[in-house]
């Protein structure tokens, strides 16, 4: 790795870091990086610029889009692409906990402690770091407080402090945590990802959670969860404090774990595709007389265990040339944004199982091919995919369920004799959840 | 009474002038930080570069500091700072840490283009290598280091070789990292490096190995021989190490186990999963290596998990390939850019070995939302998976896609439907793209033309189109859609088609009409229609000399080819397009029109040969070189062609070397009743670390993470005075009746959650033997350290803690 640079969207640099030789950091700002920039803004959408470019005079750049920043990575020797997105994305991850949310302005009010950890991450191209709990040992976290009293005192007390590295066995985990209150928390977020086709069938559907864990422990806790259903689990990734060898063994998630809030492990469970297996079920049908066209679409709740379905949002992008749009529906509330391409937005706060459906209609016309200058095609010829409505996505939150039944049986504390509060909380949320037409 | 009084006016008047100091003080600092946002801090540094010199030379610790921000936020935008180096060097060896950390950054950033001047720091860097705080060692030996000045080489590496015993890992991995630094700065000193790094290889500490093993790769890649003693341990640790060392250490193995062990069998390739490899058993150390591996495939880090993989592709017998799909997919759903990652790896597995993702079709679906490289890499893999897969939903999805708005993925979708052209479902496939033919948009028709044409060439839908329909149909269809809008390549397709059918049955009959037809509307073709409409010409030109088909059917017409043959080339000669004209000339030269001079008899002969049979352009097109084969997960085959560093993976050897002494087999290998992933680090507890080398004895405690984590619960009460009665924690679970928890507990784990471990107690006595006898004594320093630190007043960790809860 050769250089990193944090731009912003209209591409200016932030924050530029190198580990190469003058002669290569001279390529990289003054050649490379405008090179890039124009790339960037030779494609219409941002997010479709592909991640690995090969940039001029033998470099190759690799970035990643997060929020309104774009960490970009130049590198003019063999090294796997996933390699650097992975440290740029472990770079974000360590910033955004250093500073908070990311922006342009946070990022120019932090330069010292992004410069700092940039350092401390990456030794002259070679990357040693991303884990936040090692860093945390090697640069100090800039305070609220400390800044305040910098700021207005003028004396540093925070980093002075000599920092320290963690080289025991738990490397997450430094030695003599004291809490007040021993609290331990568990968040289960699951996303859904399912595709659902025109006749209703659930083409596909995957539950992907997340177990993250919020962690106020004294001492060096050791802690044992049981899950409900493990074996239902078919693919796993955990943190590195937890135990393979005990999963393997009795598929118990056994942990030192660190200190404050970390992603235990994340894991993948493979549903039944049966047409009324989801949550939230969506008919959608669209359709054409004449000039007009029509899309129709129907919410019903399924049993999410007597939980309501919260924040329903239904996206429905509809075809470049449609105008006149009209709306109906009778619950919720409805947009139609115009800002890029039109599109129907209709959300709705809460729906409880048992309700009865929902529907939402949309009728539009579509403007003739005329003003984009393709005279040949007559309206009537072009295909039904470039005037009708392909998709639609929808979002909802469904909290104190968990989809794929997934739960927490117990957690047992060992090594520690202090009292323990615990608290479990479940949410299911849709990630990329689509209903083709 | 008076003495109080007297007091107190003193006291009030300290007071007084304190608060008045404090004011001035507390207007200055506002005046500077307050109003002076950081942001602005930030904007407007280079613009006060030139108080700099002032605050740097005379200025309090804090001024300094500030000058030093205003120093790193140029350097961080990218703009020249250079100027101040000489200040900035008296400021090495500040008692302030925060300062001394930006005149560090600084250094480093300007050093190469002052080493005379840099030579005045390093005096301050080697005091502070003997300091005894193991972070100013390591942080002065990072930045000496990292002074690109060849001058102090030789004194770096006597750091280095120093440090490289030091008791603290931290800085042995400092040391190890500086390696790679030194032979880039100064390749003469790589000998004197390699036997330092040869003597780091003993590493025994999780945090040092990554480092170490990468100092190893940049200074003596190729002495596998130092290898030999390590390599049983470094398959055990792989899993304890952080995980940008597991991904260093995975490489090396690899490429370690490539260059010493028999492959496993050659049938790579095979479809059948139920196919056994031929040869014999692994050897116990390769197979030690794949469930290292393997372990690897559960980490969070998508780079480990796909070195991982990669590492398994190169080694594992293709049964194997099958646990590399899960992690795989999961990593298709993260994020855009590890998708797009992920996905250039499925797709090298999906076409070598597509029985390795049987059955993973679904997560390649594309949805709507992805991006255009997504929708691409997508498609691709769902070709490749096609032909093993069941037909059913992967058909009905491909039909989707060819009505969808993208025609990117429509176009794509015709191309999986190619592959999944076989079998029964031949003549289905074979019809949906013969409509998909005359779609309206181009790209999507001409993908389906090019289908077509493959499937009629190879000569796949022969069996069915005697049942179905004949050539003759569908040649007259194809040639139909001229009068259509078909695109240009779509038309080119047709013009190819028509002109590799001209010598069947069927062909002959229309080809001189569509070769008409391409005559009269030339004009307006595209540049690949073009040129197939001259090659037609050419091709019906040569077939009515000889005596084949073809030249029966163009008797009558002799005539009316000459005409058009010979209008097509003027056309063409005159063409905007120099390819065109180049065709058309090329052409020319093989098949003369009549008023050209006629050929050499010998080129002639080769013309003939080389219009005449397939076999003479198949045979040319084989000369050229297929394009390299690239490492799974490099970039090279993400670019398609390599970048310096990138080493191809060595073939396994014809014959394996002889058996060599890889250390002690860690005990749990060899007892294994476990499954076979399970390694314990415990046994290698017993490994030839020189302790006596470092200042003070480390506690094996330390490095046995398992071993200490493992010890069972029953010591560990003892060693914290706990009476065993006392109930674990209560556990109050939203939505589970408490009552039931602990007696849930241990009826549920016993008969549900584990199918198939051997009916043991508590699964922490149980999960390892061979700790049992050391953890008494392991466990018990470790135990301890909670108990002393609850008398003392609350250490400073906590207050770093404590602001990450704000």
């Amino acid at each position: 790795m050769d250089s990193l640079f944090i731009l912003n969207t209209s591409g200016t640099a932030l924050i530029e870091k190198h580990w190469c030789d003058e002669l290569s950091i001279r390529r990289a700002s003054l050649v490379v990086l405008p090179a890039f920039v124009r790339h960037l803004h030779s494609v219409p959408v941002l997010s479709d610029v592909e991640p690995v470019w090969s940039s001029p005079q033998d470099t190759v750049c690799i970035h990643i889009q997060r929020g309104e920043l774009i960490y970009l990575g130049v590198v003019s020797h063999e090294i796997s692409p996933i390699e650097v997105i992975e440290f740029l994305e472990g770079v974000v991850q360590a910033l955004s906990e250093y500073i908070g949310q990311l922006s342009e302005v946070t990022i120019k009010e932090n330069f010292v402690t992004v410069y700092e950890l940039l350092t401390e991450m990456v030794d002259s191209g070679s990357i040693v770091t991303t884990d936040t709990a090692v860093l945390r040992g090697l640069v100090p976290v800039p305070s609220l407080v400390n800044r305040v009293i910098e700021n207005v005192s003028g004396i540093g007390i925070g980093p002075d402090k000599r920092p320290n590295v963690n080289t025991s066995s738990t490397p997450w985990r430094p030695q003599g945590i004291r809490h007040a209150s021993n609290e331990f928390f568990v968040d289960i977020i699951e996303r859904i990802d399912a595709l659902v086709d025109a006749d209703g069938l659930v083409v596909s559907y995957d539950v992907s959670g997340d177990i993250g864990c919020k962690s106020r422990l004294s001492g060096m806790p050791d802690l044992v969860m049981v899950l409900n259903r493990p074996e239902a689990m078919d693919d796993v990734a955990f943190h590195p404090c937890v135990r393979r060898r005990k999963w393997d063994s009795d598929r118990m998630i056994g942990f030192v774990p660190p200190d404050g809030q970390f992603k235990l492990a994340s894991y993948h469970v493979a549903m039944d595709t049966s047409p009324r297996s989801l949550p939230l079920h969506v008919n959608a049908k669209s359709s054409r007389k004449d000039h007009v066209y029509t899309v129709e679409i129907l919410l019903e709740p399924g049993q999410c265990s007597g939980r309501p379905i919260e924040k329903v949002s239904v996206r429905v992008p509809l075809p470049q040339q449609a105008y006149n749009i009209g709306v109906q529906c009778k619950a919720g509330t409805h947009a139609v944004n115009n800002a890029r391409s039109p599109q129907v937005e209709w959300n709705i706060k809460s729906m409880r199982p048992g309700d009865r459906g929902l529907r939402l209609v949309i009728q539009y016309y579509v403007r003739s091919n005329g003003s984009a200058g393709k005279g040949s095609l007559s309206p009537t010829d072009a295909p039904v995919a470039e005037q009708g409505v392909t998709a639609a996505f929808v979002e909802f939150e469904v909290a104190g369920y968990s989809a794929s039944s997934i739960k927490v049986d117990a957690l047992r504390l060992l090594r520690e004799s202090y009292k323990l509060f615990k608290g479990v909380r479940y949410v299911t949320k849709a990630g990329t959840f689509q209903v083709r037409f | 009474m008076a003495e109080y009084l007297s007091k107190a006016m003193a006291f009030a008047q300290d007071a007084a002038k304190l608060s008045k100091r404090f004011g001035e003080g507390l207007v200055d600092n506002a005046l500077e930080f307050g109003l002076d946002t950081p942001g602005s801090f930030y904007d407007n540094a280079e613009f006060k570069l030139g108080q700099v010199g002032r605050e740097l030379a005379a200025g309090t610790d804090k001024e300094r500091v500030v000058a030093m921000k205003r120093l790193v936020a140029t350097v961080a935008k990218g703009q020249d700072a250079s100027g101040h180096f000489a200040a900035v060097v008296k400021n090495v060896a500040s008692g302030s840490m925060e300062l001394r950390r930006l005149v560090y950054m600084y250094l480093q950033r300007y050093a190469e283009q002052e080493p005379d001047l840099a030579l005045l720091a390093v005096n301050t860097f080697q005091r502070d290598l003997a300091d005894e705080s193991a972070m100013i060692r390591a942080l002065a030996l990072r930045v000496l280091s990292s002074i690109r000045v060849a001058v102090i080489g030789p004194i770096v590496v006597v750091a280095v070789r120093r440090l490289a015993t030091d008791k603290s890992a931290h800085v042995r991995k400092t040391a190890a990292l500086a390696v790679p630094k030194l032979q880039r700065l100064d390749a003469a000193l790589r000998d004197e490096l390699q036997d330092t790094v040869a003597a780091m290889l003993d590493e025994g500490s999780a945090v040092a190995v990554g480092a170490v093993v990468r100092a190893f790769h940049a200074v003596s890649p190729r002495r596998v021989e130092l290898v030999h003693g390590h390599f049983r341990r470094w398959c055990a640790q792989l899993g304890d190490l952080d995980e940008w060392g597991q991904v260093e250490v995975a490489k090396l193995l690899v490429s370690y186990a490539r260059s010493q062990f028999a492959g496993p069998g050659v049938d790579h390739d095979t479809l059948d999963p139920d196919h056994q490899p031929t040869s014999g058993p692994l050897d116990p150390d390769h197979a030690l290596a794949l469930d290292a591996l393997q372990g690897l495939l559960r980490s969070r880090n998508s780079a480990v998990v796909l070195t991982a993989v990669a590492g398994l592709t190169q080694l594992a017998p293709a049964a194997r390939l099958t646990a590399v799909a899960q992690p795989l997919v999961r990593l298709v759903r993260g994020s855009r850019e590890t998708a797009y990652a992920a996905l250039g790896c499925a797709l090298q597995v999906a076409r070598r070995w597509p029985a390795a993702l049987r059955g993973h079709a679904r997560s390649f679906f594309v949805a709507a939302a992805d991006a255009p490289f997504t929708r691409r890499l997508k498609l691709q893999v769902l070709a490749a998976l096609a032909p093993a897969e069941q037909r059913g939903t992967l058909v009905r999805e491909v039909a989707a896609y060819t009505q969808s708005a993208q025609s990117d993925v429509s176009a794509g979708a015709v191309r999986v439907l190619l592959a999944s052209a076989r079998g029964d479902t031949m003549l289905d496939a074979f019809r949906s793209l013969l409509v998909l033919a005359a779609d309206a948009r181009a790209g999507v028709a001409g993908a389906a033309m090019a289908a077509v044409r493959q499937l009629l060439l190879d000569g796949t839908v022969r069996d069915a189109q005697t049942r179905a329909m004949t050539l003759y149909d569908i040649l007259c269809h194809v040639a139909r859609l001229l009068d259509g809008r078909a695109g240009d390549a779509a038309r080119a397709h047709i013009f190819a088609l028509v002109r590799e059918f001209a010598e069947s049955r069927f062909g002959c009959q229309h080809a001189l009409d569509v070769l008409r037809r391409g005559a009269r509307g030339f004009a307006d073709e595209g540049i690949l229609a073009k040129q197939q409409i001259v090659e037609l010409s050419v091709r019906l030109r040569h077939g009515a000399v000889g005596d084949g088909i073809l030249a029966t059917a163009l008797q009558p017409h002799a005539h009316t080819l000459a005409a058009l043959h010979a209008h097509v080339f003027t056309l063409a000669r005159y063409d905007v397009s120099f390819d065109v004209r180049d065709r058309a000339r090329a052409l020319r030269a093989l098949v003369p029109l009549p008023d050209d001079a006629a050929l050499p008899p010998h080129v002639a002969t080769a013309a003939h040969e080389l219009l005449g049979s397939a076999a003479a352009v198949a045979a040319l097109a084989a000369t050229a070189r297929p394009p390299p084969e690239f490492a799974l997960g490099s970039l090279a085959l993400a670019l398609g062609r390599a970048l310096p560093g990138y080493e191809p993976l060595p073939d396994w050897p014809a014959t394996p070397p002889a058996a060599v002494d890889r250390g002690p087999l860690p005990s749990a290998v060899t007892a294994a009743p476990r499954p076979a992933q399970a390694i314990s680090i415990a046994g290698i507890s017993g490994r030839a670390v020189p302790a006596a080398d470092y200042g003070t004895p480390r506690s094996a405690a330390d490095d046995d993470l398992d071993a200490f984590l493992d010890s069972p619960d029953e010591d560990a009460r003892r060693v914290l005075h706990i009476p065993p009665s006392l109930p674990p924690a209560a556990v109050v679970f939203e939505q589970s009746p408490p009552s039931s928890v602990a007696a849930g507990l241990s009826s549920d784990d016993s008969d549900v959650s584990r199918p198939q471990s051997p009916p043991s107690s508590a699964a922490a006595s149980s999960s390892d033997d061979s700790s049992e006898d050391s953890s008494d004594d392991e466990a018990r320093p470790f135990m301890r350290s909670p108990l002393d630190n609850s008398n003392s007043p609350p250490p400073a960790a906590v207050e770093g803690t404590s602001q990450y809860w704000q």
